[in-house]
């Protein structure tokens, strides 16, 4: 029994570990935030939910050559398009794409989801609302 | 026990090993279709001598290679007369290893100004044409505008730096193979031939001295120079820019006689507001045969665009005028003044269904009713 707890144990910190190493815990407000500043100062801004994560990858990096974005943003914008690729996020963001080219605003509903989903990851909550001037 | 210890062992290892295939699949080539369709109507308001229906496709292919490589491609397909009308819009290879510097070479949109590079896909545009700058056609001739959109083969560097202050610093630099005179039959026959605009034909009637000059057509090259030019902006997070463009090249095959331009934009933001503005000049070195002189033809222009965003509406206007392209006082290519009026109806952000009106000086005005589709 005590193996198995060592074991698990050992399970969750390599989860942990792993994750940190793979994001860090500024990186999604970041990405919120270069989402909400730049994604729609060209065109409208697209929902995450319009691809999947793998193709977000292909596409971050078409935007980041297209609109000079430094490694660090594209990054961080891809870590937060993927966090927040929700069927939920589709609608909303689809729908707040159009509306206001610079504030892209979240609903409440989610919001509180992709905080869930940032707390769940690092820890780390999305204080602010991405594209909400502050 | 012994069982489930193993069952436990083999589950733990299992999560160890998640999180980094989560990292590791965004290394994995991935390869992607993009692009945009258009459907387009166009009437001309006085004599309707031509109302037509248009369409073209321009996919767009991604491939990656890891996170730092990529390869995207354009082409555009389009209609003309009984032929499809092709062009290589863009077929490049970025690098994008470092943080702040980008390596790309290839065929690429040229950072000159903004509205070729960033805004000129028909889903991202606001109106069913450009502006009076860039001319309404895709091909390589700048005669219905000043410059025709903007892309070559050859190099570019690119670097930003973002301040603490929300302020950013974008700079692109690059060397292409540069404009040349298109050839009288071969391939750039098909560009001379450009479709019978009404706005083609007037700037044709005008028979300028300074031969038309055709970009992105010189593979290969006719002289030794190659263009080289730059654009600097400065940012104010997404909601203002400007920027400063320039290029210098020959295009005579000599490489004697210079062909520059320079260019201003202006981008700004506000409670759904969006302006946008660019001004370009050219300058153009030509052989003056009566004279046996070498003189340069100064042409310019700008337009000024501003849309207001209205739930799924967007009312745009946009403002263009071309001055008198002259030579040592002599005035060589006629002016030209435009206004468009546009209402977009957005049926998806990448979907706009635009309806435009434009009043030409001197010409027929013309009614646009323009499906494009960004996928
Ligand atoms: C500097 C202007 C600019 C900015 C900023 C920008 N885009 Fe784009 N985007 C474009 C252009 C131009 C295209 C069309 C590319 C083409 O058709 O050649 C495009 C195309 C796209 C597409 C369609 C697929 C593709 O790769 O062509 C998606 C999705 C997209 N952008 C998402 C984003 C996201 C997400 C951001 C923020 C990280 C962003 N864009 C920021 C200019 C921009």
């Amino acid at each position: 029994m005590r193996v198995l707890i060592f074991i698990l144990t050992m399970g969750m910190v390599g989860v942990t570990q792993a994750a940190a190493q793979a994001t860090d815990p500024t990186l999604l407000p970041e990405g919120a935030q270069v989402y909400g500043d730049f994604c729609a100062s060209c065109h409208n801004a697209r929902a995450s939910s319009e691809r999947t994560d793998l193709e977000w990858v292909a596409i971050v990096l078409h935007m980041r050559a297209r609109a000079n974005f430094t490694k660090r943003e594209a990054a961080a914008v891809l870590a937060f398009l993927q966090a927040t690729n929700l069927p939920e996020a589709g609608v909303a963001m689809g729908a707040a794409g159009g509306v206001n080219p610079v504030n892209v605003v979240l609903p409440d509903s989610l919001r509180d989801q992709l905080i869930a989903v940032t707390d769940r990851e690092e820890g780390t909550a999305v204080a602010r609302r991405p594209g909400g001037r502050r | 026990m012994n069982i489930s210890r193993r069952a436990v062992l083999c589950f733990s290892l299992m999560i160890l090993g998640l999180a980094p295939a989560r990292a590791t699949a965004q290394n994995r080539s991935i390869f992607l279709v993009g692009g945009y369709g258009t459907t387009t109507f166009q009437a001309n308001a006085d004599d309707f001598y031509r109302n037509d229906f248009s369409a073209t496709v321009a996919p767009v292919f991604l491939f990656t290679m890891g996170q730092d490589v990529v390869f995207e491609s354009e082409l555009e397909f389009g209609l003309d007369g009984a032929t499809t009308t092709t062009g290589l819009e863009y077929a490049q290879i970025d690098y994008l290893g470092f943080d702040r510097v980008q390596l790309i070479a290839g065929k690429f949109l040229l950072p000159f100004g903004v509205f070729g590079e960033r805004l000129h896909p028909s889903w991202i545009n606001k109106l069913p044409t450009g502006p009076v700058t860039y001319g309404h056609a895709h091909g390589g001739v700048a005669e219905s505008g000043l410059l025709p959109v903007l892309s070559d083969v050859g190099a570019m560097v690119r670097w930003v730096q973002p301040t603490a202050s929300g302020f950013r610093l974008d700079f692109s630099g690059y060397v292409t193979q540069g404009p040349k005179v298109p050839e009288p039959d071969g391939h750039d026959e098909e560009e001379e031939e450009a479709p019978a605009d009404p706005l083609l034909a007037r700037s044709e009637l005008a028979e300028s001295p300074a031969p038309s000059v055709a970009f992105g057509t010189s593979y290969p090259d006719n002289n030794k120079n190659k263009m080289v030019g730059g654009r600097l902006g400065l940012l104010a997070g997404g909601s203002a820019g400007a920027y400063v463009s320039g290029f210098t090249s020959t295009y005579d095959d000599d490489g004697e006689l210079n062909y520059a331009g320079g260019s201003l934009s202006l981008e700004w933001r506000f409670d759904g507001y969006e302006l946008r503005g660019e001004g370009v000049l050219t300058r153009q070195e030509f052989h003056d045969d009566e004279e046996d002189v070498v003189k340069t033809l100064a042409r310019s222009g700008y337009y000024l665009q501003l849309a207001k965003r209205i739930n799924d509406f967007e009312p745009v206007v946009r403002w263009g005028t071309l001055a008198d392209g002259t030579a040592a006082s002599e005035t060589l290519t006629e002016g030209h003044n435009e206004m468009a009026f546009g209402l977009i109806y957005w049926v998806r952000p990448t979907v706009p269904f635009k309806i435009s009106y434009e009043i030409h000086q001197d010409l027929d005005d013309r009614m646009f009713v323009q499906w494009a589709y960004g996928f």
